[in-house]
Protein backbone atom coordinates (compact mmCIF):
# COMPACT_ATOMS: atom_id res chain seq x y z
CA UNK A 1 0.00 0.00 0.00
CA UNK A 2 1.30 3.44 -0.87
CA UNK A 3 2.38 5.62 1.99
CA UNK A 4 2.68 2.72 4.39
CA UNK A 5 5.36 2.83 7.03
CA UNK A 6 7.83 0.28 5.72
CA UNK A 7 10.64 -1.56 7.38
CA UNK A 8 12.63 -4.51 6.15
CA UNK A 9 10.29 -7.28 7.25
CA UNK A 10 7.07 -5.49 8.18
CA UNK A 11 5.02 -2.55 7.07
CA UNK A 12 2.47 -0.66 9.10
CA UNK A 13 -0.75 -0.05 7.23
CA UNK A 14 -4.33 0.82 7.93
CA UNK A 15 -6.63 -1.50 9.87
CA UNK A 16 -8.74 -3.66 7.58
CA UNK A 17 -12.27 -4.46 8.72
CA UNK A 18 -12.42 -7.31 6.20
CA UNK A 19 -9.95 -9.17 8.42
CA UNK A 20 -12.64 -9.57 11.09
CA UNK A 21 -12.59 -13.39 11.09
CA UNK A 22 -8.81 -13.44 11.37
CA UNK A 23 -8.71 -10.84 14.13
CA UNK A 24 -11.52 -12.61 15.97
CA UNK A 25 -9.30 -15.73 15.98
CA UNK A 26 -6.45 -13.78 17.58
CA UNK A 27 -8.81 -12.46 20.23
CA UNK A 28 -9.97 -15.98 21.05
CA UNK A 29 -6.54 -17.55 21.44
CA UNK A 30 -5.65 -17.43 25.15
CA UNK A 31 -1.94 -17.78 24.34
CA UNK A 32 -2.27 -14.38 22.67
CA UNK A 33 -4.87 -12.70 24.87
CA UNK A 34 -3.37 -13.58 28.25
CA UNK A 35 -0.84 -10.82 27.58
CA UNK A 36 -3.43 -8.27 26.46
CA UNK A 37 -5.65 -6.04 28.55
CA UNK A 38 -8.73 -7.93 27.34
CA UNK A 39 -7.57 -11.18 28.95
CA UNK A 40 -8.48 -14.77 28.12
CA UNK A 41 -12.27 -14.63 28.02
CA UNK A 42 -13.73 -15.32 24.58
CA UNK A 43 -14.60 -12.34 22.38
CA UNK A 44 -17.63 -12.27 20.13
CA UNK A 45 -17.46 -11.34 16.49
CA UNK A 46 -19.67 -8.33 17.19
CA UNK A 47 -17.23 -7.02 19.80
CA UNK A 48 -14.37 -7.60 17.39
CA UNK A 49 -16.24 -5.64 14.73
CA UNK A 50 -16.76 -2.74 17.19
CA UNK A 51 -13.04 -2.77 17.87
CA UNK A 52 -12.10 -2.76 14.18
CA UNK A 53 -14.56 0.00 13.34
CA UNK A 54 -13.04 2.18 16.03
CA UNK A 55 -9.49 1.12 15.11
CA UNK A 56 -9.79 2.09 11.47
CA UNK A 57 -10.90 5.59 12.36
CA UNK A 58 -7.91 7.59 13.61
CA UNK A 59 -8.74 10.21 16.22
CA UNK A 60 -6.75 12.92 17.93
CA UNK A 61 -5.97 10.49 20.72
CA UNK A 62 -5.71 7.06 19.08
CA UNK A 63 -3.99 5.67 15.98
CA UNK A 64 -4.10 1.97 15.19
CA UNK A 65 -2.08 0.31 12.42
CA UNK A 66 -1.98 -3.19 11.06
CA UNK A 67 1.32 -5.05 11.06
CA UNK A 68 1.98 -6.74 7.74
CA UNK A 69 4.80 -9.21 7.18
CA UNK A 70 6.79 -8.58 4.00
CA UNK A 71 8.83 -11.75 3.93
CA UNK A 72 6.19 -14.50 3.97
CA UNK A 73 5.69 -16.81 0.99
CA UNK A 74 3.18 -15.68 -1.61
CA UNK A 75 -0.34 -16.63 -0.58
CA UNK A 76 0.31 -16.79 3.16
CA UNK A 77 -1.68 -14.38 5.34
CA UNK A 78 0.55 -11.33 5.82
CA UNK A 79 -1.78 -9.40 8.15
CA UNK A 80 -0.21 -10.59 11.39
CA UNK A 81 -0.97 -8.00 14.05
CA UNK A 82 -1.92 -4.54 15.21
CA UNK A 83 0.11 -1.79 16.79
CA UNK A 84 -1.24 1.45 18.21
CA UNK A 85 -0.61 4.70 19.94
CA UNK A 86 -3.30 5.42 22.51
CA UNK A 87 -4.05 8.36 24.77
CA UNK A 88 -2.06 10.75 22.63
CA UNK A 89 -1.76 14.02 24.56
CA UNK A 90 -1.18 16.99 22.31
CA UNK A 91 0.27 19.39 24.88
CA UNK A 92 2.43 16.89 26.74
CA UNK A 93 3.51 15.12 23.51
CA UNK A 94 3.02 11.65 25.01
CA UNK A 95 1.33 8.44 23.95
CA UNK A 96 0.94 4.83 25.11
CA UNK A 97 1.97 2.01 22.86
CA UNK A 98 -0.02 -1.19 22.45
CA UNK A 99 0.81 -4.15 20.21
CA UNK A 100 -0.39 -7.61 19.35
CA UNK A 101 1.06 -10.23 17.05
CA UNK A 102 -2.02 -12.40 16.67
CA UNK A 103 -0.73 -15.55 15.06
CA UNK A 104 1.20 -18.08 17.08
CA UNK A 105 3.49 -19.08 14.25
CA UNK A 106 4.78 -15.52 13.94
CA UNK A 107 5.71 -15.01 17.59
CA UNK A 108 9.37 -14.68 18.57
CA UNK A 109 10.38 -13.89 15.00
CA UNK A 110 11.24 -10.23 15.46
CA UNK A 111 8.14 -8.88 13.71
CA UNK A 112 6.87 -7.14 16.83
CA UNK A 113 10.22 -5.58 17.62
CA UNK A 114 10.56 -4.15 14.13
CA UNK A 115 6.98 -2.88 14.17
CA UNK A 116 7.69 -1.07 17.43
CA UNK A 117 10.83 0.50 15.98
CA UNK A 118 8.93 1.73 12.93
CA UNK A 119 6.17 3.16 15.07
CA UNK A 120 8.67 4.88 17.38
CA UNK A 121 10.30 6.47 14.36
CA UNK A 122 6.91 7.74 13.28
CA UNK A 123 6.04 8.89 16.79
CA UNK A 124 9.25 10.84 17.37
CA UNK A 125 10.21 12.02 13.89
CA UNK A 126 6.78 12.56 12.35
CA UNK A 127 4.36 13.19 15.16
CA UNK A 128 6.94 14.99 17.27
CA UNK A 129 6.03 13.16 20.45
CA UNK A 130 8.42 13.51 23.36
CA UNK A 131 7.64 10.33 25.21
CA UNK A 132 6.11 6.94 24.47
CA UNK A 133 5.25 4.61 27.32
CA UNK A 134 3.67 1.19 27.72
CA UNK A 135 2.75 -1.30 30.37
CA UNK A 136 2.97 -5.07 30.28
CA UNK A 137 1.82 -7.82 32.60
CA UNK A 138 4.64 -9.09 34.78
CA UNK A 139 4.48 -12.57 33.29
CA UNK A 140 4.80 -11.34 29.71
CA UNK A 141 8.48 -12.08 29.15
CA UNK A 142 8.13 -12.13 25.38
CA UNK A 143 6.85 -8.55 25.49
CA UNK A 144 9.53 -7.47 27.92
CA UNK A 145 12.26 -8.72 25.61
CA UNK A 146 10.85 -6.95 22.56
CA UNK A 147 10.38 -3.65 24.41
CA UNK A 148 13.92 -3.71 25.77
CA UNK A 149 15.27 -4.42 22.29
CA UNK A 150 13.31 -1.47 20.94
CA UNK A 151 14.92 0.82 23.51
CA UNK A 152 12.33 1.07 26.25
CA UNK A 153 13.49 1.15 29.84
CA UNK A 154 11.66 0.11 32.96
CA UNK A 155 10.33 3.02 35.01
CA UNK A 156 8.27 1.37 37.68
CA UNK A 157 5.48 -0.99 38.36
CA UNK A 158 1.80 -0.77 39.13
CA UNK A 159 1.61 -3.29 41.92
CA UNK A 160 -1.10 -5.93 41.63
CA UNK A 161 -2.82 -3.97 38.90
CA UNK A 162 -4.32 -6.89 37.00
CA UNK A 163 -6.12 -10.15 37.84
CA UNK A 164 -5.44 -13.24 35.73
CA UNK A 165 -5.42 -16.96 36.42
CA UNK A 166 -6.50 -16.55 40.00
CA UNK A 167 -4.14 -13.87 41.25
CA UNK A 168 -3.05 -10.28 40.99
CA UNK A 169 -0.04 -9.41 38.88
CA UNK A 170 2.03 -6.25 38.63
CA UNK A 171 1.96 -4.16 35.47
CA UNK A 172 5.46 -3.01 34.57
CA UNK A 173 5.75 0.53 33.17
CA UNK A 174 8.30 1.23 30.49
CA UNK A 175 9.08 4.40 28.60
CA UNK A 176 11.32 5.89 25.96
CA UNK A 177 12.02 9.57 25.35
CA UNK A 178 12.61 11.32 22.06
CA UNK A 179 16.19 12.26 22.97
CA UNK A 180 16.97 8.64 23.85
CA UNK A 181 15.49 7.43 20.59
CA UNK A 182 17.37 10.00 18.49
CA UNK A 183 20.68 9.38 20.30
CA UNK A 184 20.39 5.65 19.67
CA UNK A 185 19.48 6.31 16.07
CA UNK A 186 22.68 8.30 15.45
CA UNK A 187 25.09 5.82 17.04
CA UNK B 1 -8.02 -22.32 29.33
CA UNK B 2 -11.54 -22.53 28.01
CA UNK B 3 -11.13 -25.93 26.45
CA UNK B 4 -11.73 -29.19 28.24
CA UNK B 5 -11.76 -32.71 26.90
CA UNK B 6 -15.35 -32.69 25.65
CA UNK B 7 -16.33 -29.06 25.34
CA UNK B 8 -15.03 -25.55 24.81
CA UNK B 9 -16.55 -22.22 25.81
CA UNK B 10 -16.83 -19.50 23.21
CA UNK B 11 -18.42 -16.10 22.91
CA UNK B 12 -22.06 -16.48 21.84
CA UNK B 13 -22.50 -15.57 18.21
CA UNK B 14 -25.51 -13.80 16.77
CA UNK B 15 -26.00 -16.72 14.39
CA UNK B 16 -26.68 -19.02 17.37
CA UNK B 17 -29.85 -17.21 18.42
CA UNK B 18 -32.34 -19.29 16.39
CA UNK B 19 -30.97 -22.46 18.00
CA UNK B 20 -31.29 -20.92 21.47
CA UNK B 21 -34.89 -19.95 20.77
CA UNK B 22 -35.72 -23.45 19.60
CA UNK B 23 -34.09 -25.07 22.62
CA UNK B 24 -35.56 -22.72 25.17
CA UNK B 25 -39.04 -23.36 23.75
CA UNK B 26 -38.64 -27.11 24.09
CA UNK B 27 -41.03 -28.21 26.83
CA UNK B 28 -38.65 -30.69 28.44
CA UNK B 29 -35.63 -28.35 28.46
CA UNK B 30 -37.73 -25.42 29.53
CA UNK B 31 -39.10 -27.44 32.42
CA UNK B 32 -35.70 -27.40 34.13
CA UNK B 33 -35.00 -23.72 33.63
CA UNK B 34 -35.99 -20.83 35.82
CA UNK B 35 -36.97 -18.60 32.97
CA UNK B 36 -39.69 -16.17 33.80
CA UNK B 37 -40.46 -15.12 30.26
CA UNK B 38 -43.79 -16.01 28.77
CA UNK B 39 -43.98 -18.97 26.46
CA UNK B 40 -43.11 -19.00 23.66
CA UNK B 41 -39.81 -17.18 23.67
CA UNK B 42 -39.55 -15.11 20.50
CA UNK B 43 -36.60 -14.33 18.28
CA UNK B 44 -37.14 -10.65 19.14
CA UNK B 45 -36.77 -11.31 22.86
CA UNK B 46 -33.70 -13.45 22.33
CA UNK B 47 -32.13 -10.81 20.08
CA UNK B 48 -32.76 -8.23 22.80
CA UNK B 49 -31.04 -10.51 25.29
CA UNK B 50 -28.06 -10.86 22.98
CA UNK B 51 -27.77 -7.14 22.27
CA UNK B 52 -27.97 -6.23 25.95
CA UNK B 53 -25.40 -8.92 26.77
CA UNK B 54 -22.85 -7.16 24.56
CA UNK B 55 -22.89 -4.11 26.80
CA UNK B 56 -23.92 -5.36 30.23
CA UNK B 57 -21.23 -5.36 32.85
CA UNK B 58 -22.85 -7.76 35.29
CA UNK B 59 -23.96 -10.55 32.98
CA UNK B 60 -21.63 -12.82 31.02
CA UNK B 61 -22.70 -15.60 28.68
CA UNK B 62 -20.66 -18.33 27.00
CA UNK B 63 -21.65 -20.67 24.21
CA UNK B 64 -20.91 -24.34 24.85
CA UNK B 65 -19.42 -26.07 21.81
CA UNK B 66 -18.16 -29.62 21.50
CA UNK B 67 -14.39 -29.78 21.34
CA UNK B 68 -14.26 -32.53 18.72
CA UNK B 69 -16.44 -31.00 16.01
CA UNK B 70 -17.26 -27.51 17.30
CA UNK B 71 -21.04 -28.12 17.45
CA UNK B 72 -23.03 -25.61 19.50
CA UNK B 73 -24.88 -27.55 22.21
CA UNK B 74 -25.90 -25.04 24.88
CA UNK B 75 -25.06 -22.04 26.98
CA UNK B 76 -23.64 -21.21 30.38
CA UNK B 77 -23.66 -17.76 31.94
CA UNK B 78 -23.29 -15.64 35.03
CA UNK B 79 -26.13 -13.38 36.06
CA UNK B 80 -26.39 -10.62 38.58
CA UNK B 81 -22.66 -10.44 39.05
CA UNK B 82 -22.03 -8.35 42.12
CA UNK B 83 -18.52 -7.01 41.63
CA UNK B 84 -18.40 -5.49 45.07
CA UNK B 85 -19.42 -8.72 46.78
CA UNK B 86 -17.47 -10.84 44.27
CA UNK B 87 -20.44 -13.14 43.77
CA UNK B 88 -22.67 -14.30 40.94
CA UNK B 89 -25.41 -16.73 40.01
CA UNK B 90 -24.62 -19.30 37.35
CA UNK B 91 -27.08 -20.84 34.91
CA UNK B 92 -26.54 -23.55 32.32
CA UNK B 93 -28.45 -25.56 29.78
CA UNK B 94 -27.57 -28.14 27.17
CA UNK B 95 -30.12 -27.66 24.43
CA UNK B 96 -29.04 -30.47 22.15
CA UNK B 97 -30.43 -33.57 23.84
CA UNK B 98 -27.93 -35.89 22.16
CA UNK B 99 -25.46 -34.50 24.67
CA UNK B 100 -27.51 -35.01 27.81
CA UNK B 101 -26.17 -37.29 30.51
CA UNK B 102 -22.70 -37.69 28.98
CA UNK B 103 -20.65 -35.23 30.99
CA UNK B 104 -20.78 -32.34 28.54
CA UNK B 105 -22.74 -30.07 30.87
CA UNK B 106 -20.60 -31.00 33.84
CA UNK B 107 -17.42 -30.10 32.03
CA UNK B 108 -18.90 -26.86 30.66
CA UNK B 109 -19.77 -25.85 34.23
CA UNK B 110 -16.27 -26.73 35.37
CA UNK B 111 -14.79 -24.39 32.72
CA UNK B 112 -17.28 -21.70 33.68
CA UNK B 113 -16.10 -21.99 37.27
CA UNK B 114 -12.54 -21.39 36.07
CA UNK B 115 -13.75 -18.17 34.49
CA UNK B 116 -15.62 -17.13 37.61
CA UNK B 117 -12.90 -17.72 40.16
CA UNK B 118 -9.67 -17.39 38.22
CA UNK B 119 -10.49 -14.69 35.68
CA UNK B 120 -13.49 -12.72 36.99
CA UNK B 121 -12.12 -12.64 40.54
CA UNK B 122 -15.33 -13.89 42.13
CA UNK B 123 -15.40 -15.53 45.54
CA UNK B 124 -18.81 -17.15 45.46
CA UNK B 125 -20.89 -18.77 42.73
CA UNK B 126 -24.42 -19.88 43.46
CA UNK B 127 -27.18 -21.65 41.60
CA UNK B 128 -30.65 -23.01 42.12
CA UNK B 129 -31.78 -26.41 40.88
CA UNK B 130 -35.36 -27.65 40.89
CA UNK B 131 -35.87 -30.45 43.40
CA UNK B 132 -37.02 -32.86 40.68
CA UNK B 133 -33.92 -32.25 38.51
CA UNK B 134 -31.69 -34.81 40.17
CA UNK B 135 -29.46 -35.28 37.12
CA UNK B 136 -28.36 -31.65 37.32
CA UNK B 137 -28.03 -31.72 41.10
CA UNK B 138 -25.73 -34.75 40.88
CA UNK B 139 -23.61 -32.98 38.29
CA UNK B 140 -23.22 -29.89 40.49
CA UNK B 141 -22.37 -32.00 43.55
CA UNK B 142 -19.78 -33.91 41.56
CA UNK B 143 -18.14 -30.60 40.70
CA UNK B 144 -18.01 -29.59 44.34
CA UNK B 145 -21.08 -27.41 44.82
CA UNK B 146 -22.39 -27.50 48.36
CA UNK B 147 -26.08 -27.61 49.23
CA UNK B 148 -26.91 -24.68 51.44
CA UNK B 149 -30.64 -24.52 51.50
CA UNK B 150 -34.02 -25.20 50.02
CA UNK B 151 -36.52 -22.64 48.86
CA UNK B 152 -39.84 -24.34 49.53
CA UNK B 153 -42.55 -24.32 46.86
CA UNK B 154 -40.61 -21.80 44.82
CA UNK B 155 -41.63 -22.74 41.31
CA UNK B 156 -44.93 -23.71 39.72
CA UNK B 157 -44.55 -26.40 37.06
CA UNK B 158 -46.95 -28.99 35.70
CA UNK B 159 -49.71 -27.97 38.03
CA UNK B 160 -47.87 -28.09 41.34
CA UNK B 161 -45.29 -26.14 43.30
CA UNK B 162 -41.76 -27.48 43.57
CA UNK B 163 -38.89 -26.73 45.93
CA UNK B 164 -35.61 -25.32 44.68
CA UNK B 165 -32.31 -26.56 46.08
CA UNK B 166 -29.82 -23.78 46.65
CA UNK B 167 -26.17 -24.64 46.03
CA UNK B 168 -22.97 -22.66 46.03
CA UNK B 169 -19.22 -22.91 45.71
CA UNK B 170 -16.64 -20.68 47.34
CA UNK B 171 -13.27 -19.82 45.88
CA UNK B 172 -11.33 -21.76 48.51
CA UNK B 173 -13.38 -24.84 47.75
CA UNK B 174 -12.72 -24.37 44.06
CA UNK B 175 -8.97 -23.97 44.55
CA UNK B 176 -8.74 -27.07 46.70
CA UNK B 177 -10.06 -29.14 43.82
CA UNK B 178 -8.85 -27.37 40.72
CA UNK B 179 -5.81 -25.20 41.47
CA UNK B 180 -3.25 -27.77 40.29
CA UNK B 181 -5.08 -28.40 37.05
CA UNK B 182 -5.45 -24.67 36.37
CA UNK B 183 -1.79 -23.94 37.05
CA UNK B 184 -0.76 -26.69 34.68
CA UNK B 185 -2.95 -25.36 31.89
CA UNK B 186 -1.71 -21.80 32.47
CA UNK B 187 1.93 -22.92 32.28
CA UNK B 188 1.24 -24.86 29.11
CA UNK B 189 -0.18 -21.83 27.32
Amino acid sequence: MAGALRGERVSLETVDIDKIDLVNQWFNDPLITKNLNVGVLPMSKDKTRDFLVRAQTPTATDRVFSINALDLPEGEEAYIGHIALHRIRSIDRTAELGIVIGMRQHLNKGYGTEAIKILLDFAFREMNLNRVSLTYKDFNLRGQKAYQKAGFQEEGRLREQVYNNGRYWDMVIMGILKKEYLAEKIT
Amino acid sequence: MLKGELVQLKAPDRSALPAYVEWLNDQETRGYLAIESTYPLTMAEETNWYESMLHKENDKAFAIHTLADDVLIGNVGFHNISWKNQAATVGIFIGNKNYWGKGYGTEAMRLALYIAFQELNLRRVELGVFAFNSRAARSYEKLGFVVEGRKRQWVYRDGIFHDVIEMSMLKEEYLERYLKEDEKRWQEL
